[in-house]
């Protein structure tokens, strides 16, 4: 019975550990791509910033702190019963209504995507280039020696010209900000780069990295989505997500070579990501085009989710030694 | 045997190792870009060097945690060791984790800058060698067999295994032959300039002055004139030299050819052309003339000697563009881009297509510049080659040999794409002053956004780089960053070793009997898992290295770097030193 105790601590502890460092290192890195504003922009940026920051990094915190509480309980199990609820209820609880309560923290919006919001600072032409050095965009180095709000003066393009030309001269230029692109009209000329902050390579991702945050991005934007639509869909979507990571768990236990079950777990959590996303954006997608009710298919992942998350949960239960570590 | 193998870790790692090369080996092969195909298997080695580095630090973790975990179990290790701490079993095991710390840095820091730089060698080389066959396919279809012959030529310079070409190289110079009506004059191939000591160098006046008597009582005219003139231009005052100078002239100019043979008055002419343009400054002419004389009359000291000291005087003003044009098949740093000059009001941005030492100098292609204030452009010039010397650019490059007589020698001069008012107003007008010294200019890589990474540059170069950068319009702190995540990867890889091997005998294998075979299937399952893990180890140092690096500079995020690498050794080996043998 002392694990009625033990587990939700344990599981509280390494939450809000993990919580304030996934947390810590987003800001730092939010505030490295927004830097070359000035310091005084840089703190509003990233100022405005934090709530819906808090509000990404929670469920890789629930998610991660749930993981390493069954490698814990798989190395000392408990009771069964306890073992089962502690861990599901408690990701349950902390996402669901932690999720609500900082979205509370966060402006009061409705607006959609690309409106300026009150309290949101709007970034400015000197996020994306800096004057007097040679900025660096995906093909194509520019030099400016002034940035305003909306002019550059002059502009320097290389890799700009014909073979033997190959800088550009450009006395002056309108620049604007756009949420996709940055344009950059010239005499003559349009120049239109992606909008990647001039220090963002300092705090990029490794390309073997990208994969992997990049599905965690996409799976924050469905629960943000699916909270904006409905909340009982919200809780359905969540609940999907705790069953298939603790459905996971089983890999923990799986055979006598540990190393080979953490191994298991932690590629099958990186497999059901991925499954999230795959069903999200390939199956829904596509049955979307040929189905006369798109809307039947709109919780498909979390559906699928939930049915894997199910059958592991089930294998576990039927097949897989519970106390393994303690038989041996 | 596999009993031997499970019991010391290090079979199990560098079983890992070959494995991950074949994996990277067989993989470059597939991957072969459009490249030469001389250069395939130079690429393929060099590729699975890289890909091995890449993923060098999760392949030992994996196999460190693997060869841990298969150990034998901690009944056997106790029976064999009696009660003792798992970190007095493994200390041995400690000092061979150092000493491949050791050497993994010398690989990061050391060989790996030179394997990226050997992959932009492969890419560059196969774009000239393509710009090559393109020009002599393009001469060929105009029926220009000479230019044809010069671009294959030099396109087998790069590619020397290409049989076709070879084959089309020799079936030119075959009809090239038996078009000729008379026997090819001799060209001479060895175009390595002959100099000779001048003997002038370091003398006084007064000594000069002896000489050119000395010459002129050996009715050595053109030698008299030269070293009365000399001495004439050290002491003015010295009237005696300005005399003889003009006496000597004199007799130059007076000379009775009626006596000569025909040929010896047409030498004698053509050396007293090729004088005079010595004489007035013209080197260029002068040179041409000397040459062709040279190759008629090889023995005649007055050619030799004033060959050598057109040659000399050529140049300091100019550069012999065949060496120049050497620079075209031979690696160098390519895509430099810097700003030059600034000033209140004035900046003067410079791109150099390639930069590349031969025994002759240092020599660039492709150079532009251009030249701005606040008014507007001044102006932009390219210049197809240059020869660097002092610090300073020579922009004017001549032919070394003159052909025929009536053929317009070639020459190459900046164009003008702009503006050219203001550089003809200077005084050395083919002369540009270059600020970053030779060290400096292969750090300049900005030229083109895709080859702007520093990872072809060594370690101690981005070091010395790291403080003038900025003033040749880079940001200085991207340079840091590198040098700190490079700094990272030898601390992170002992670090993560240690790691390690704790969490491989934290979560051993407890098997009964022998291990199953099926279980080596999921071998390659480790290090995949352990590409991720370490690289958000990596990510979350990076993030926090930046941040200090760009609030508090370089020195500071220096110190932080090396108080959090002490602390996550001391912490590793806490979890080492706390690992049971039960």
């Amino acid at each position: 019975m002392k694990d009625v105790l033990r587990l939700p601590i344990l599981f509280l502890f390494v939450f809000v550990l993990l919580f304030i460092l996934f947390s810590a290192l987003s800001v730092l890195a939010l505030w490295g791509g927004v830097y070359s504003e000035g310091r005084e922009a840089a703190l509003q940026v990233v100022e405005a910033h934090i709530p819906q920051l808090l509000v990404q990094m929670l469920p890789a915190a629930v998610l991660v702190a749930l993981v390493v509480l069954l490698a814990r309980i798989a190395a000392k199990p408990g009771s069964r019963f306890l073992s089962l609820l502690i861990p599901l209820a408690g990701a349950f609880v902390l996402l669901a209504f932690g999720y609500q309560i900082l979205q509370r923290l966060g402006p009061a919006d409705a607006a959609g995507p690309g409106v300026s919001r009150p309290g949101v600072v709007e970034p400015s032409p000197r996020r994306f280039l800096l004057p007097e050095v040679f900025n660096t965009t995906e093909s194509k180095v520019i030099y400016v020696e002034q940035i305003d709000e909306r002019t550059v003066s002059p502009v320097v393009l290389a890799e700009g010209g014909s073979a033997d030309q190959k800088l550009l001269y450009f006395p002056q230029g309108r620049i604007s900000v756009g949420e996709d692109s940055i344009v950059v009209r010239m005499a003559g000329y349009t120049l239109e780069i992606d909008p990647d902050p001039v220090f963002g390579s300092m705090f990029a991702a490794d390309p073997v990295l990208r994969r992997f945050f990049s599905d965690l991005d996409f799976l924050n934007r469905e629960l943000q989505r699916v909270f904006r639509h409905s909340l009982p869909a919200f809780y359905f979507a969540v609940l999907a997500l705790v069953v298939a990571f603790y459905g996971s768990g089983m890999f923990l236990r799986l055979t006598r070579w540990h190393l080979l079950n953490v191994t298991l777990a932690l590629l099958a959590i990186r497999g059901l990501l991925a499954l999230f996303r795959f069903m999200s954006e390939g199956v829904v997608f596509e049955l979307e085009k040929v189905l006369r009710n798109p809307q039947a298919v709109q919780f498909l992942p979390e559906l699928a989710l939930l049915v894997v998350g199910g059958l592991l949960l089930l294998l576990d239960l039927l097949f897989v030694p519970f106390q393994r570590v303690e038989e041996e | 045997m596999r009993r031997r193998m499970v019991q010391n870790p290090f079979s199990i790692l560098f079983l890992f190792y070959l494995l991950a090369f074949g994996v990277f080996f067989f993989y470059s092969i597939f991957t072969f870009p459009g490249y030469l195909p001389t250069f395939q298997w130079p690429f393929v080695w060099t590729s699975s060097f890289l890909l091995f580095m890449r993923y060098c630090i999760p392949v030992t973790v994996a196999a460190v945690a693997v060869a841990y975990s298969l150990l034998p179990t901690a009944e056997t290790v106790r029976m064999r060791a009696g009660r003792q701490p798992f970190a007095r079993l493994v200390s041995s095991h400690l000092t061979s984790f150092i000493a491949l710390t050791v050497v993994y840095t010398a690989l990061v820091l050391g060989l790996h800058p030179l394997a990226v730089r050997n992959m932009e060698r492969f890419d560059s080389l196969t774009l000239e060698a393509r710009v090559f066959k393109e020009k002599a396919e393009a001469a060929l279809a105009e029926e220009d067999r000479d230019t044809a012959l010069a671009n294959y030529q030099r396109y087998l310079a790069i590619d020397n295994d290409n049989r076709r070409i070879m084959k089309l190289v020799s079936d030119l110079q075959m009809e090239m032959i038996a078009d000729r009506s008379e026997p090819p004059r001799e060209v001479r191939q060895d175009l390595e300039p002959m100099r000779i000591k001048d003997l002038a160098e370091g003398r006084e006046s007064y000594e000069l002055l002896e000489m050119a008597q000395s010459y002129y009582e050996r009715e050595d005219y053109f030698s008299a004139h030269y070293y009365a003139n000399l001495a004439y231009q050290i002491d003015p005052n010295s009237r005696d030299a300005r005399r003889l100078a003009a006496k000597a002239r004199e007799m130059i100019a007076s000379k009775d050819l009626s006596k000569l043979d025909v040929e010896e008055m047409r030498l004698y002419e053509r050396k007293r052309e090729g004088y005079e343009y010595f004489i007035n400054g013209e080197y260029l002419k002068a040179y041409h003339v000397f040459r062709e004389l040279q190759d008629i009359y090889p023995q005649d000291a007055d050619v030799i000697s004033y060959l050598n000291k057109s040659e000399e005087r050529l140049s300091r003003e100019t550069f012999f563009l065949d060496e120049a044009e050497q620079i075209d098949t031979l690696p160098g740093a390519t895509e430099l881009l810097f700003v030059n000059y600034r000033e209140e009001d004035e900046r003067e941005i410079v791109f150099i297509g390639k930069l590349a030492g031969i025994d002759a100098g240092i020599f660039c292609k492709d150079i532009e510049v251009l030249r701005f204030s606040a008014q507007g452009l001044l102006y932009h010039y390219y210049a197809p080659y240059g020869k660097l010397r002092d610090g300073t650019l020579n922009l004017h490059g001549v032919d070394r040999i003159a052909g025929d007589r009536e053929a317009i020698p070639r020459e190459a001069v900046p164009r003008y794409l702009s503006g050219a008012t203001r550089l003809r107003r200077e005084r050395l007008p083919y002369m540009l002053s270059v600020e970053p010294n030779l060290e400096q200019l292969p750090t300049l890589k900005g030229g083109k956004a895709a080859s702007a990474s520093a990872e072809s540059l060594g370690f101690f170069a981005l070091w010395q780089a790291r403080r003038q950068i900025a003033s040749y319009g880079y940001l200085e702190s991207s340079i840091s960053a590198e040098i700190l995540r490079r700094l990272l990867l030898p601390f992170s890889f002992l670090v993560l070793c240690l790691l390690s091997v704790a969490v491989g005998w934290r979560f051993q294998a407890r098997f009964f009997a022998r291990l199953h075979w099926i279980l080596f299937v999921f071998m390659p399952l480790f290090p995949i898992v352990a590409i991720s893990l370490t690289g958000l180890y990596l990510h979350a140092q990076k993030i926090l290295l930046a941040f200090v690096l760009l609030r508090l500079g370089f020195s500071i995020s220096l110190i932080v770097f090396l108080v959090l690498q002490g602390l996550l050794l001391l912490i590793s080996m806490i979890i080492l030193a706390g690992q049971r043998t039960d």
